[in-house]
């Protein structure tokens, strides 16, 4: 199983932005972008999901100059965020009763 | 030029940032950081946003150190690194500026909480070990069972406390004001954690908060100085002299017994001395005089306590069997009826006596029964002549 809970909004974006490979600043800044300037993130909140995820393999080291670390997603980590994001696609489907309600 | 601040404890984050906010407004910028105090430098007044980031070591990892990854991140996102010190990492950054807060989600700031709340807990531990050990330690020594081994530990507190009242009462202050600071800064943090955890954001701007935690802790403070204030007082007036040939002074001679000879000395000036301790709950005198008379040997400790209530004096009695060299519990001292004394007891070489406010504990080498008889009587009717 590639995730056994529904992951944090914040992990679904920092996964997301991992598409392609980035360092700590630059996923902030494309967070924003992805989101629509909706997903502010706090590099607090941001070093300690990327921590975690990098302890559950979900995504890994790729470079590192100086005190930069760039980080990619792995294919644990790619699954998961598919599984995801079909769940998130499932659950807005099901709500789109609720539109024509209105 | 600089200025120094008593800071909030570790535990109280919002108001530590707000302290540091204020004083840039009034013009003072943080400088650094120490355990208890933190040092400001002059400054133009300026509003700054200060946050604290709080490292979070595993267990047994000595570095406090914030990871250089993420204090990268930080200063990447506008925020600049001030100080450290500890657990805690001080950065700022302009008021207006774009940086921004460390955490989006309440929930992830909870986890850096961890080590901070172990360190509290844990605080307590090395100290419970060493007064576990101590008393093991003690009972030992002594070949006694553990509640003898307490019953000798209160004993010595209580000789202590007349001794050096003002050192042992600023150690109880330490040792209520560690107690009560460690437990309000686990019992605080816990409950900043479950708020986080609850979701709600951290409140950088509290008002008003610790009040009476923060007049405990100054009020601890103050009565410390006061009290190593005295204990310097102390020091500084107890008195280590030479014997003298006649003494005024409520301890015994070997010579007012009637022994002639020779002062020994054990190693260089040690072995005919007396200390005059000047102590807020009684005057204190501590003595040792050794002789050598012909082909005998003859020896006298002594250490006299001058209260303030007859009560006091009476009060000591059983710490001063308790301690003693030999006899080493109440149970191994006979009263004796010395007439002039309130109350007199012996146990082999050691003797207490007692008159009034008066009280002392004796050692005496010899051993023949004419000899002790003489040392309480002669002890009664100096009493007689020299106490008030």
């Amino acid at each position: 199983m590639p995730q056994a809970q529904p992951m944090t909004e914040a992990m679904y974006y920092i996964l997301l932005s991992l598409l392609q490979p980035g360092h700590g600043y630059g996923m902030i800044a494309r967070i924003r972008e992805l989101s629509g300037g909706r997903v502010e993130m706090g590099p607090g909140t941001l070093y300690g999901v990327l921590t975690r995820m990098k302890e559950e393999g979900l995504i890994v080291l790729a470079s590192q100059q100086e005190r930069r670390k760039t980080y990619a997603i792995t294919q644990k980590g790619l699954d998961a965020l598919r599984v995801e994001y079909r769940r998130l696609k499932h659950m807005v489907q099901d709500g789109a009763a609720l539109e024509e309600q209105t | 030029m600089r200025r120094y601040l008593i800071h909030p404890g570790d535990y109280a984050i919002g108001e530590n940032e707000k302290c540091y906010g204020d004083m840039a407004a009034k013009g003072w910028k943080l400088r650094r950081r120490g355990a208890f105090l933190s040092s400001f430098e002059r400054c133009e007044p300026q509003q700054l946003r200060y946050r604290i980031e709080l490292a979070s070591p595993a267990l047994f990892d000595d570095d406090l150190t914030l990871p250089e990854e993420q204090r990268a991140l930080y200063e990447e996102s506008g925020w600049q690194f001030v100080t450290r010190c500890g657990l805690v990492n001080v950065f700022c950054a302009p008021a207006g500026s774009d940086a921004p807060e460390f955490y989006s989600d309440p929930v992830s700031q909870a986890a850096t909480l961890k080590a901070l709340r172990r360190s509290y807990l844990l605080s307590w531990l090395p100290v419970t070990l060493s007064c576990l050990l101590w008393l093991l330690f003690a009972a030992g020594m002594r070949d006694d069972s553990f509640s003898q081994a307490l019953t000798a530990l209160k004993a010595q507190w209580t000789l202590e406390l007349a001794r050096n009242t003002a050192m042992m009462l600023l150690l109880c202050l330490l040792v209520v004001w560690g107690i009560v600071s460690n437990l309000y800064g686990a019992i605080h943090t816990m409950r900043l954690c479950r708020r986080l955890k609850k979701g709600h954001p951290l409140d950088h701007a509290p008002s008003g908060r610790h009040l009476p935690y923060r007049l405990f802790a100054a009020l601890c403070w103050l009565g410390m100085l006061c009290m190593l204030l005295l204990m310097l007082w102390q020091w500084k007036q107890t008195q280590h002299t030479a014997l003298p040939a006649q003494s005024d002074d409520p301890y015994l001679l070997l010579q007012e017994l009637g022994f002639e000879g020779e002062p020994h000395y054990w190693s260089g000036d040690k072995g005919n001395d007396v200390s005059q301790i000047p102590s807020l709950a009684a005057r204190v005198w501590d003595t040792r005089q050794s002789l050598t008379c012909g082909d005998d040997f003859v020896w006298l400790y002594q250490e006299v306590f001058l209260f303030s209530s007859p009560q006091r004096a009476r009060d000591i009695v059983p710490a001063l069997m308790v301690s003693s060299t030999f006899g080493q519990s109440q149970e191994a001292f006979t009263p004796l009826s010395v007439a002039g004394l309130d109350g007199a007891w012996q146990s082999g070489l050691d003797f207490v006596a007692l008159k009034g406010n008066c009280v002392s504990y004796l050692t005496f080498s010899e051993y023949e029964g004419e000899s002790q008889a003489l040392l309480l009587e002669t002890l009664s009717q100096k009493w007689a002549k020299v106490l008030p």
